[in-house]
């Protein structure tokens, strides 16, 4: 049962994420991304697959403006991100969740703490963080372990106080590049069923993977890369 | 199944950025509190850049501080009155000496005449140099008597030390204040020296703290790029690292004058003894709270200035990988 669609709540989605010929050099020369294009709607899971050096990572981090495009046009709700200032940056990706493969939290914090980083970074009171935090702890099954280091717990783990803490702010979309790369068949499958609870309330998922089965056990639609280009598109009946 | 927030709009949900004057102080609170966790952290590496500032800083502070205290000293004295030492020769003696003073009072232009026997003289010594065991080691008295004459108002200085110095008894003569002007002279160049001297050290606080805080960016690179990937801005970011460079110019400041005052305190008796050989009451001032605030304030300020200077600029740098 799909529920993404009720979230738009019409017939006729509007685009969360829209490429328009988007190209991407490194410096070197490096084309990671030619002139590619693609649209993926409100409330909508998509995976982004590919081989290595395909240009799954370096799609993703534009849209999280890690990077910047060389040409062409990126929308994410509407706005385009190529008139982002600098300065701006910071509050475009509060309304992004970002997960990576190495989870990226600070070893020094309790796992409560690495969760609250966004929220307490957006000025939200210590209550209404407290509420949020313990909200998205308990979504991934980490609630009892909010005292602990990240040190102190498993690769999976970890891997779910690193999804707490992207979806702690209640984002529109939610990004991960390989978040099961580390982990074993059935902890990425868990991992993913996350992704599919939080797409079922309506944000926006993309997730790159090199995982076909895993890609093909939660059938959505799913995108590939092929040096840097838009390979082929189809869409995955579960 | 339920659908909890199928009705919810997207706007509503990513409700986030509170605003406004509650999540700035919220913001500096917290900002103050990792920085403080930085202290507690690395004690050591925090308290050696807060030692190398105040060593910085007590150097002029403590010039300053002395010589506040020589120009106050002699402020107190009046040198247009001209007292004159007149020191005998050696092979004087104390009774020589007297009859000498003596036969001096009665002449022309002398208000008063004191003598200072050699023996007195040598006790004065002791008192005030310290050099006990030295003089004990050389036996007997190197010292001459002296006389101190005070002339009468507008008496002829002259002929009075012209009378003096054909006395046979006389060694050589001194007007008192001589030095003292000479004293005040230099402290005012001193003062002058120590406003150039702050002012340099004052760069060198800049420099030693800016590049404290460039090093404490460089060793939380990481954490930074989390904070940026979460959405901080560089503002948020630099917070707690101006935090720091203001704490450690205060914390100089403060240790600076610290040390300052404990060098005060043990030259305070010295200091008083050697007033009392001169008949004055004169007292050396300590450093008063509110110098000691403002030494706080302005390295406060100054550290705050380095850290901005090169917080800004690493972390602006640093961008998520
Ligand atoms: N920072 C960079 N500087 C220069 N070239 C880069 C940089 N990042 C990526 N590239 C190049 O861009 C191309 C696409 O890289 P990207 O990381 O997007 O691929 P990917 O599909 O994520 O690969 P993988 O599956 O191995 O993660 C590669 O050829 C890579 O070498
Ligand atoms: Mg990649």
């Amino acid at each position: 049962m799909r529920c993404s669609t009720a979230a738009r709540g019409d017939d006729s989605p509007s685009p969360m994420i829209r490429f328009s010929e988007v190209s991407k050099s490194y410096a070197g020369g490096h084309d990671a991304l030619k002139r590619i294009s693609f649209r993926i709607d409100k409330g909508e899971f998509v995976f982004i697959t590919g081989h290595s050096g395909a240009g799954k990572s370096t799609l993703l981090r534009l849209i999280a403006l890690i990077e910047r495009q060389s040409g062409g046009e990126i929308a994410v709700n509407g706005q385009d991100l190529g008139r982002i200032r600098r300065a701006h940056v910071p509050y475009y990706r509060r309304r992004i969740g970002f997960i990576f493969q190495d989870h990226r939290l600070l070893s020094d914090r309790s796992v409560f703490e690495n969760v609250a980083l966004p929220l307490t970074i957006a000025g939200l009171t210590p209550n209404e963080t407290g509420r949020r935090v313990r909200a998205a702890l308990d979504r991934v099954g980490l609630l009892s372990k909010e005292k602990d280091l990240p040190t102190q717990l498993s690769a999976g783990e970890q891997q779910r106080v690193g999804i707490a803490r992207a979806v702690a702010h209640k984002p529109d979309i939610l990004i991960a590049d390989e978040p099961t790369g580390n982990l074993d068949a059935e902890l990425s499958y868990d991992i993913m069923e996350l992704f599919d609870l939080f797409n079922q309330v309506g944000v926006t998922v993309v997730i790159a993977t090199h995982d076909l089965d895993l890609l093909r056990s939660f059938g959505h639609r799913s995108i590939t890369l092929r040096a840097g280009q838009v390979e082929s598109e189809q869409e995955l009946a579960k | 199944m339920t659908r909890p927030a199928a009705k919810v709009t997207p706007r509503q949900r990513s409700g986030i950025g509170a605003g406004g004057l509650g999540a700035w102080l919220r913001a500096h609170r917290a900002a103050i509190a990792a920085t403080l966790q930085q202290f507690a952290r690395q004690p050591l590496a925090h308290g050696l850049t807060v030692a190398v500032l105040a060593v910085t800083l007590a150097l002029p502070i403590g010039l300053y501080v002395v010589l506040a205290n020589v120009a106050r000293l002699t402020e107190a004295w009046d040198t247009n009155q001209t007292r004159m030492s007149v020191f005998l020769k050696t092979n004087v003696d104390d009774a020589q000496a007297r009859r000498l003073a003596a036969s001096v009072s009665g002449s022309a232009g002398i208000a008063n005449v004191r003598v200072i026997s050699r023996a007195e003289a040598l006790d004065e010594y002791r008192a005030y140099s310290g050099f006990n065991e030295a003089i004990d080691a050389i036996g007997g008295n190197p010292l001459p008597a002296v006389l101190v004459i005070d002339p009468g108002e507008g008496a002829d200085l002259q002929a009075i030390v012209a009378r003096l110095r054909s006395r046979p008894e006389v060694d050589t003569l001194k007007f008192d204040m001589e030095w003292v002007q000479r004293l005040q002279a230099m402290t005012a160049l001193g003062q002058r020296a120590v406003r150039v001297i702050a002012g340099v050290l004052a760069v060198a606080v800049l420099l030693i703290a800016g590049n404290a805080i460039r090093v404490a960016v460089a060793q939380r690179r990481e954490e930074i790029e989390v904070y940026k990937l979460v959405g901080a801005t560089d503002a948020y970011i630099r917070r707690p690292f101006l935090y720091t460079g203001w704490l450690y110019g205060a914390l100089a400041g403060l240790l600076a004058c610290g040390g300052v005052a404990a060098m005060l305190a043990a030259v305070r008796a010295p200091a008083r003894r050697l007033a009392q050989l001169y008949q004055s009451a004169f007292e050396l001032n300590d450093l008063a709270w509110p110098a000691i605030l403002v030494v706080m304030v302005a390295a406060g300020f100054v550290g705050l200035l380095g850290a901005w200077w090169t917080a800004a600029h690493h972390i602006r740098r640093i961008d998520v990988r």
